[in-house]
């Protein structure tokens, strides 16, 4: 940081505690969330006041724990809206969406893996029990396999190597897959662009999944589409792959381009 | 804990009873950030917040540091960073729909001495999956299981008004095909555009001719992020009782709930 500006601290140590609370799977105790961001309880507390004013965090009523609340719902889903390529994706997958009477995911990285950030269910609204905040398994899912394959993060590797030897509890969605094959597999779809599944984690239910990169050439998130095996095949030609194909074309292509920013948000 | 100079230590200690006013002071940069949807400049950014520019600096450059605010290195503007997105799925993992709701409508039932239902999207439609009995009211034809009609209850109508309108043509058309003793609630009938288009613009729905004489119903959506509908809450009451005080107490009670609810979901009204 050229100005090595102060900062503000206590910003910084409120930092600490909701990383904290992005770590753990389950709400936490006041003492748990002292210790994970090192703080004294009685001050951890007085942070959690104000985090929970803001509605950074929330209490439950009943039990006392602390779990993220509606304000940081609010900054992931503005992040959504506000960039670029997140908000062009929701606009497009809508429209594919209804076209095929699919569902729509947009899958983000988070330190439990795969994730979905974005659903649009269309008119298929009770078909699949696929929330926001749902976790994909990166071997087993035609989502998580992209990530597999294009991503960048650390905890890509270990969480396959886990996946692979059957060690890691089952916690994402996705079909057990052969440790053998599984290389080769990764290759194709570095190939091709896309992946695809087929009646497998769910009978009757296929998926295709494109990667969207940024403008650092990392992978930024995945588009999918999901649905029955009847309006969603997934051959190499079929209109659904091709459309998707030519979204992940084009969305990534936005980003590289530098001038698009300027030129969207001018319109 | 050591803070760099004595006047900040005392300044922490008096926060731990009242809570650390900076951290609320800041979010008021991040609600900016949220708002504006757009990467922004610090003078527009501080401007908006209520902040000297200098002051929001020092805020910005420790979002920075957690992740929550990104800076452009070219243009210098500010935007949401991936922490936030990672935030956000922390809330979404965490968050269960159902049971705020579950909350939401206790209270409701607490408050107005009503029955309360919460109506989902079901594979055969508008399906009951709580009622809140108030003690009061005796309810006979919901229950957790009841499928209610899309036309000839509350429920249904707001489904009919805020679900994707294909969807809705679908359901409408399954349930005429429906024998009659199917079991369903209430008795299919036409819904013109005109009373889709008011139940939308006064966001809540009810019926004239209810399914049990004599038991009125309100209902009103409850909406996600994404502004698609999650489920309805509907509030049920004996004519003598509900309807002298349906306007003026009932229905602005009902409204309250579902709105906190969807805002506690992350949704926002569309800006104009």
């Amino acid at each position: 940081m050229v100005e090595g500006a102060r900062g503000i601290q206590s910003v910084e140590v409120s930092g600490r505690i909701l990383r904290a609370l992005a770590r753990s799977a389950r709400p936490m105790m006041l003492k748990d969330l002292a210790e994970d961001a090192d703080l004294k309880p009685a001050q951890c507390h007085a942070y959690l006041t104000s985090l929970k004013n803001v509605g950074f965090v929330r209490q439950d009523w009943a039990t006392g724990l602390y779990s993220a609340g509606p304000f940081a719902l609010r900054l992931g889903v503005s992040w959504l809206n506000g960039n670029p390529q997140t908000a062009a994706a929701k606009l497009e997958l809508k429209v594919l969406a209804e076209d095929f009477g699919v569902m729509a995911l947009i899958v983000v990285w988070s330190s439990f893996g795969p994730s979905i950030a974005h659903t649009y269910a269309g008119w298929t609204q009770a078909s699949l029990n696929l929330r926001q905040g749902s976790i994909f398994s990166v071997t087993g899912s035609a989502n998580g396999r992209l990530f597999a394959a294009f991503g960048g993060a650390p905890e890509i590797a270990p969480m396959i190597e886990a996946e692979l030897s059957r060690k890691a509890q089952k916690a994402g969605i996705g079909e057990d897959v052969e440790t053998e094959d599984f290389p080769e597999r990764i290759g194709e779809i570095r190939a091709q662009g896309y992946s695809v599944a087929e009646g497998r984690p769910i009978p009757g239910v296929n998926a295709v999944s494109v990667p969207i990169f940024a403008p650092t050439g990392e992978l930024a998130f995945v588009a999918s589409l999901i649905g029955s095996a009847a309006n969603l095949p997934v051959g190499r030609d079929a209109p659904a792959v091709l459309r998707m194909l030519q979204l992940g074309r084009t969305l990534s292509a936005t980003a590289a381009d530098p001038g698009t920013r300027q030129k969207e948000s001018a319109e | 804990m050591s803070f760099p100079i004595n006047k900040r230590r005392t300044k922490e200690k008096k926060s731990d009873v009242r809570g650390v006013q900076s951290i609320e002071l800041g979010s008021r940069l991040l609600e900016a950030l949220c708002q504006e949807a757009e990467p922004m400049m610090l003078k527009d950014l501080a401007k908006i917040s209520g902040f000297a520019p200098a002051q929001a600096h020092a805020y910005l450059v420790s979002y920075k540091k957690i992740g929550v605010v990104e800076q452009d290195a070219e243009t210098g503007r500010y935007f949401l960073g991936p922490f936030a997105v990672q935030l956000g799925l922390t809330a979404m993992r965490t968050m269960d729909p159902m049971e705020l709701a579950r909350e939401a409508v206790s209270e409701l039932s607490d408050r107005t001495a009503l029955n309360v239902a919460i109506v989902v999207w079901g594979s055969f439609g508008p399906t009951v999956v709580q009622v809140e009995e108030s003690g009061i009211h005796i309810n006979m034809n919901t229950r957790p299981g009841t499928v209610y009609s899309m036309s000839g209850t509350a429920s249904g109508l707001v489904f009919s008004a805020f679900l994707p309108e294909q969807e809705v043509k679908d359901a409408m058309a399954q349930e005429k095909r429906e024998p009659a003793g199917s079991g369903r609630v209430g008795t299919s009938r036409f819904v013109g555009r005109r009373e889709i288009e008011q139940i939308r613009e006064q966001g809540f729905a009810t019926v004239e001719s209810p399914p049990v004489p004599g038991v009125h119903a309100y209902s009103a959506p409850v909406f996600d992020h994404s502004g698609q509908i999650v489920l309805a809450i509907t509030i049920i009451g004996q004519d003598h009782f509900i309807e002298p005080r349906a306007d003026s107490e009932f229905i602005p009670a009902l409204l309250e709930t579902t709105r906190t609810l969807s805002f506690g979901l992350g949704f926002r009204a569309s800006k104009g």
